[in-house]
C-alpha cells in the first residue's frame, strides 16, 4: 500500500510533471507518424505493389527467423533457468553479448563468420548464397534475436517455481516428462509473449541487414531497410507510408506481447 | 487538568477496496496497553492505516492528543509505527536506522547522538549498533524497530502484529518484553494482533473486531467473562455458547430443552458457559445449586494445560466443551455427567450459537 | 535418477555449450581479419585520429544520455510506481511498444517531429535546430535510453517494501526525504542497472542516429564548438556509424576493428555489472 496522499512538496510536483511529460512525448513519438503522413500521398503509395511485397518479405522473414530462435531459445531458456549450477559469469556475459551489441556490429561479424570454415564449406555444398539474398536476411535476424529470445524464455521459465516440477518427480515423472507436461504449460503465456516479442524485433532488424547483406531490391529490402534506402534518396512520401507500416506491425505484437503476460500474471 | 486521550476514533467508517470500517469509536487511554484483536481480515491493518493517516474517513472523525486530524499527513501525526516485517532501513546500520527520526526533524548532532546511545542502552542492543538489518534476528529487528519509532517520543505507539514474525519460544519472552517496555516508557500502545494468547498477555483493555467493526471493547477479563455475543465468546476460546427457547429471572430453557438454572436479564438470546467452568462428576455426585446434565464423551484431545473434552447430549447432539485435569480416566463413548453453577451462566444479548 | 533424467540433463549442458560456442565463434573467426598478411593491425586504425573522435563521441555521448535518461527517468519511473494500475498497464505497453520500433522508424519519427512537428515550434521559440547537430544524437540515443532505463527503474521500485516508505513518513520524512533517504539507497541494485542498461542502450544507436543527424565527418571544422573540440568529437561520428562507413568503402579491417572495440566495450560493461552481483535481464 503505497501512500497516495502527499503533501504536494516541489520533488512530487517535478516528479510528476516528468512523468506526465515523458508520457506524453512518447505517446506523441508513436501516433506522430500516423498524424504526419499524407493520407492522400499515402494512398497513392499503398497502391504501389512494391510496399506489400516489402511487407510481405519483412513478415515472412520474421516469422521464420523468430521459429528458428525460439527453438533454440525454449530449450536453452530452460537450460538457463533450470541447471542447478550456476553459469559462471564470463559464460553468462558471451550468452547476453549478441543483445548488447549494437546489431550493426552484429552484421559485421557475420561477414567473418560465414567466410570461414566450417561454416563456409557448408554454405557451398548446400548452394546457399548469402549476399544480396533473403537466406542472408533470415541469418541476421536469427543472430541478432536467438540470444534475445534465450534470456526471455529463461525468464518465462523461471517464472514458474522449480518446486512445482519437484513435486511432479516425486509422483514418479521423469524429469523431461515433468518439464514438458508441467512446467511448459505453465510457462505457455509467457512464452507466448516472449515470441511476439521476438518476432517484433526480428521485423525491426535492418542495421545488420545493411551490414552483411548490402540491398537488392525484392530479395533483401525489408520494410526498415527500405525506409532507410528511400530516406538515402529523398523519396519522403513512400517512406512515411512504409515507416507507419513498420510501426504498426512494432506496435501490434508488442501489445499482443503485453496483453499475453499480463493473463498470467498472479494477482 | 484533564488529559486527553492520545488517540481517539469517533464512528470512523473507512472503504479501501474490499476493506472496510464501521463505525468503528476506539479511544486509547494515556499510559495504556489496547490490544485490537481479530481474526485475519477483519480489517485491522485497516484500521492501523487509517489511523495513520493513508485513507482518510469517509465518515467520523479522528482526534490525535483531542485535535482533529483530518488533513494531516503521516509525517505530521506523531505516531510511531512498528510495521509487520519491521520495514528497518535495509542499507543503514541499526544506529543510523535509530537516528533517522531525529535527523529528519534537524535535532543537532549532539542530541541525535545521545538520544541513540540513550535507545541502544535501553533496548539491550548496544552491540548491534553496526550491524545492518540482513544480519538480525527477528527479536533483534523488533527491538531496533520500536527504538527507532521511539527516538522521536511519539505520542502513541502502533504495532501491526508485531509478534507474528516470531517463532512461539520467542512470542512469550518478547510479549513480556513490549509490556516491560510499556510499563517503564508510560506510553500508550495499541497493538493489533489475531492471536487470543498474545492479546490476554499484554492488554489492559482488549478491543474485539470483526469485518470492520467493534463488537466489543473492555479489560481481558470482561471479555472472557461476560462477551457481548457469540462471536466474542467463540473468539476469546469459549466454544459453549447455546441459543436459548425460552428464559426467565432465575432460569434459562436452551433449545433442547435443557434447563440451567441461573439469574439475568429475560431479553437474553443465548447463553455462554466457558469450558474451565464445567465440572466433571463422579457417578453419584449431586452439587448444591448446580444443573447436572449428562452425555456421551465423543472425543478427548490433549492440550498443554488439560483435557479438551467434547460430550454430546441428546436431544440434537449439542456439543458442549469441558476442560478436565490430566489423569482422568475418561475416554470416547463414555457416558459422564457434569454441574453447571448458576454463576457460570452468562446471558448473551447477541446472536446466537447459529453458525457465522 | 532414471536415465531419461541423466540424458535430459546432458542435453540440457550440451545445448548452452552449444551456444556458448556459437556466439563466440561469431566473434572470434573474425579476429583473423584484424591481422591482414602485409597490412597493418585492424587497417591501422589505432594511428587514425578520427577513430579516437568516434571511440570518444560514442562513450561521452552514450554518458551524457543515460546521466541525462537518469534525470528525467528516476523521478519519473518513482511517481509512476505509486500510481494506480492502469499508469503501469498503459507504461508496459507505451514503453514497449516503443522498445519494438525499428531505428529506422524511430528516426524518421524524431525528423517528422522535429522538422514538422509542435517541437519545430519549440526550436524556433528556443533558437535552436537539433537536427542535424551533435546534441541530435544524445536526442536520438534518448528516446530509447530512457525507456529501457524507466523499466528498469519503475521495477526497481515496484521491488521495495511499500511500508519502508510508510515508516519513514511516520517518523517524520516527506515524501521526497523518504525517497531520497530510503528508498533510493534500499533500491541502489536496480537503479545501477538501469543506467548501465540504458547507457549500452545508448552505445548501441546506430539507425536513430544515421537517419535524425547523418554523418559529420564530411562537415568543415567551423560547424563544430569550442566544447566540440575541446571534447575531441569535432567532425566524428558516432563509432557505429564509423564502423558503417568503413565498410561501405569496403576497408573491412578497419571496419571490423571498430566492431571490436564496440563489442568489447558492451562485453566489459556487462561483465562489470555482473562481478558487482547485479544482472542485466531483457532487452
Amino acid at each position: 500500500m503505497r501512500p497516495s496522499n502527499s503533501r504536494f512538496t516541489p520533488f512530487d510536483g517535478v516528479s510528476s510533471l516528468l512523468l506526465v511529460g515523458v508520457a506524453a512525448f512518447y505517446l506523441l513519438f508513436l501516433a506522430s507518424t500516423a498524424v504526419y503522413l499524407g493520407w492522400a500521398d499515402a494512398a497513392h503509395h499503398l497502391a504501389r505493389p512494391v510496399l506489400w511485397q516489402r511487407l510481405g518479405l519483412t513478415l515472412s522473414t520474421a516469422l521464420i527467423s523468430t521459429g528458428v530462435a525460439m527453438i533454440v531459445g525454449i530449450p536453452g531458456g530452460y537450460a538457463l533457468a533450470r541447471l542447478p549450477l550456476p553459469i559462471p559469469r564470463v559464460l553468462a556475459t558471451v550468452i547476453e553479448l549478441p543483445m548488447m551489441v549494437p546489431p550493426a556490429t552484429v552484421g559485421v561479424f557475420l561477414i567473418g563468420a560465414v567466410a570461414t570454415p566450417p561454416v563456409a564449406p557448408l554454405l557451398k555444398i548446400a548452394g546457399i548464397s548469402l549476399g544480396h539474398s533473403t537466406a542472408g536476411v533470415i541469418l541476421c535476424q536469427v543472430a541478432v534475436t536467438t540470444s534475445f529470445a534465450v534470456c526471455l524464455c529463461a525468464a518465462a521459465f523461471a517464472s514458474v517455481p522449480a518446486r512445482v516440477e519437484t513435486v511432479a518427480r516425486t509422483l514418479g515423472a521423469t524429469w523431461p516428462r515433468a518439464a514438458l507436461g508441467v512446467t511448459l504449460p505453465a510457462a505457455r503465456n509467457a512464452l507466448l509473449g516472449a515470441t511476439l516479442t521476438v518476432f517484433a524485433r526480428a521485423a525491426a532488424e535492418w542495421e545488420a541487414v545493411m551490414l552483411f547483406v548490402g540491398a537488392s531490391r525484392g530479395a533483401t529490402d525489408v520494410l526498415p531497410f527500405a525506409v532507410f534506402l528511400d530516406w538515402n534518396e529523398g523519396m519522403m512520401g513512400g517512406v512515411v507510408t512504409m515507416s507507419l507500416m513498420s510501426v504498426t506491425v512494432a506496435t501490434l505484437a508488442s501489445l499482443g506481447a503485453s496483453l499475453v503476460r499480463r493473463s498470467s500474471r498472479v494477482g | 487538568m484533564v488529559t486527553e486521550s492520545p488517540v481517539r476514533m469517533e464512528g470512523v467508517s473507512v472503504e479501501v477496496g474490499a476493506f472496510r470500517l464501521r463505525e468503528v469509536s476506539l479511544d486509547v487511554r494515556p499510559g495504556e496497553y489496547l490490544v485490537v484483536l481479530g481474526p485475519t481480515g477483519c480489517g485491522k491493518t485497516v484500521l492501523l492505516e487509517t489511523l495513520l493517516g493513508l485513507h482518510p474517513p469517509v465518515e467520523g472523525r479522528i482526534l490525535l492528543g483531542g485535535r482533529d486530524a483530518a488533513g494531516r499527513l503521516p509525517e505530521e501525526r506523531d505516531l510511531g509505527y512498528i510495521p509487520q516485517d519491521y520495514a528497518l532501513f535495509p542499507t543503514m546500520t541499526v544506529r543510523r536506522n535509530l537516528a533517522f527520526g531525529p535527523e529528519i526533524r534537524g535535532w543537532s548532532r549532539q542530541q541525535v547522538c545521545s538520544r541513540v546511545e540513550e535507545l541502544l542502552e535501553l533496548l539491550g542492543i548496544a552491540h548491534l549498533a553496526e550491524r545492518h538489518p540482513a544480519h538480525l534476528s527477528g527479536g533483534e529487528k523488533q527491538r531496533v524497530a520500536m527504538g527507532r519509532a521511539l527516538a522521536v517520543h511519539p505520542r502513541t505507539l502502533i504495532l501491526d502484529e508485531p509478534l507474528s514474525a516470531l517463532d512461539s519460544s520467542r512470542r512469550s519472552e518478547l510479549a513480556g518484553e513490549l509490556r516491560g517496555l510499556q510499563r517503564r516508557l508510560e506510553g500508550s500502545f495499541l497493538h493489533v494482533c489475531h492471536d487470543l494468547d498474545e492479546a490476554l498477555h499484554l492488554a489492559d483493555r482488549m478491543a474485539v473486531m470483526r469485518e470492520g467493526r467493534l463488537v466489543q471493547v473492555g479489560t481481558p477479563e470482561e471479555v472472557l467473562m461476560r462477551p457481548t455475543d457469540g462471536f466474542v465468546a467463540r473468539f476469546t476460546g469459549n466454544p459453549n455458547v447455546f441459543t436459548i427457547r425460552s428464559a426467565s429471572p432465575n432460569q434459562v430453557v436452551l433449545e433442547d430443552g435443557t434447563v440451567l438454572v441461573c439469574s439475568g436479564p429475560s431479553h437474553a438470546s443465548a447463553v455462554a458457559i466457558r469450558p474451565e467452568n464445567l465440572t466433571l462428576l463422579a457417578s453419584e455426585e449431586e452439587p448444591e445449586g448446580a444443573s447436572v446434565l449428562e452425555g456421551r464423551v465423543k472425543s478427548v484431545v490433549r492440550r498443554a494445560l488439560a483435557l479438551e473434552v467434547q460430550v454430546l447430549r441428546s436431544p440434537g447432539d449439542t456439543r458442549w466443551t469441558l476442560l478436565v485435569p490430566h489423569g482422568r480416566r475418561i475416554a470416547a463413548g463414555d457416558r459422564v455427567r457434569f454441574a453447571v453453577r448458576p454463576e457460570a451462566v452468562w446471558r448473551l444479548a447477541g446472536e446466537g450459537a447459529s453458525a457465522s | 535418477m532414471s536415465v531419461e533424467s541423466v540424458w535430459f540433463r546432458r542435453v540440457l549442458w550440451a545445448q548452452l555449450g552449444a551456444l556458448v560456442l556459437a556466439v563466440s565463434w561469431l566473434f572470434a573467426s573474425n579476429l583473423d581479419t584484424l591481422f591482414p598478411a602485409g597490412g597493418p593491425f585492424a587497417g591501422g586504425i589505432l594511428s587514425r585520429a578520427d577513430f579516437w573522435r568516434s571511440l570518444n563521441l560514442s562513450v561521452l555521448s552514450a554518458t551524457a544520455t543515460a546521466l541525462v535518461a537518469a534525470a528525467l527517468g528516476i523521478p519519473a519511473a518513482w511517481a509512476l510506481s505509486r500510481r494506480a494500475l492502469a499508469w503501469h498497464r498503459g507504461a508496459d505497453i507505451l514503453l514497449g511498444a516503443i522498445l519494438a520500433l525499428p531505428a529506422s522508424s524511430v528516426g524518421l519519427a524524431l525528423v517528422l517531429l522535429f522538422q514538422y512537428g509542435p517541437l519545430d515550434w519549440l526550436q524556433a521559440w528556443l533558437g535552436v535546430r537539433v537536427i542535424y547537430t551533435l546534441p541530435g544524437i544524445l536526442v536520438a540515443q534518448l528516446v530509447l535510453a530512457l525507456a529501457l532505463g524507466l523499466q528498469a527503474w519503475r521495477a526497481a521500485f515496484e521491488a521495495l517494501d511499500p511500508r519502508l516508505e510508510l515508516t519513514a513518513r511516520t517518523l517524520g520524512a516527506n515524501s521526497f526525504q523518504a525517497f531520497w533517504r530510503v528508498a533510493l539507497p534500499a533500491a541502489r541494485p536496480g537503479i545501477l542497472a538501469g543506467l548501465v542498461l540504458a547507457w549500452l542502450r545508448a552505445m548501441a544507436e546506430f539507425g536513430a542516429v544515421l537517419l535524425f543527424c547523418s554523418t559529420f565527418r564530411e562537415l568543415p571544422a567551423s560547424r563544430f564548438g569550442e566544447l566540440a573540440r575541446w571534447l575531441h568529437v569535432d567532425r566524428a561520428d558516432l563509432l557505429a556509424v564509423a564502423m558503417w562507413v568503413e565498410i561501405e568503402f569496403g576497408r573491412v579491417e578497419a571496419g571490423m576493428g571498430m566492431a571490436f572495440a564496440l563489442a568489447m566495450t558492451c562485453a566489459a560493461c556487462v561483465y562489470l555489472v555482473r562481478l558487482n552481483g547485479g544482472r542485466i535481464r531483457g532487452h
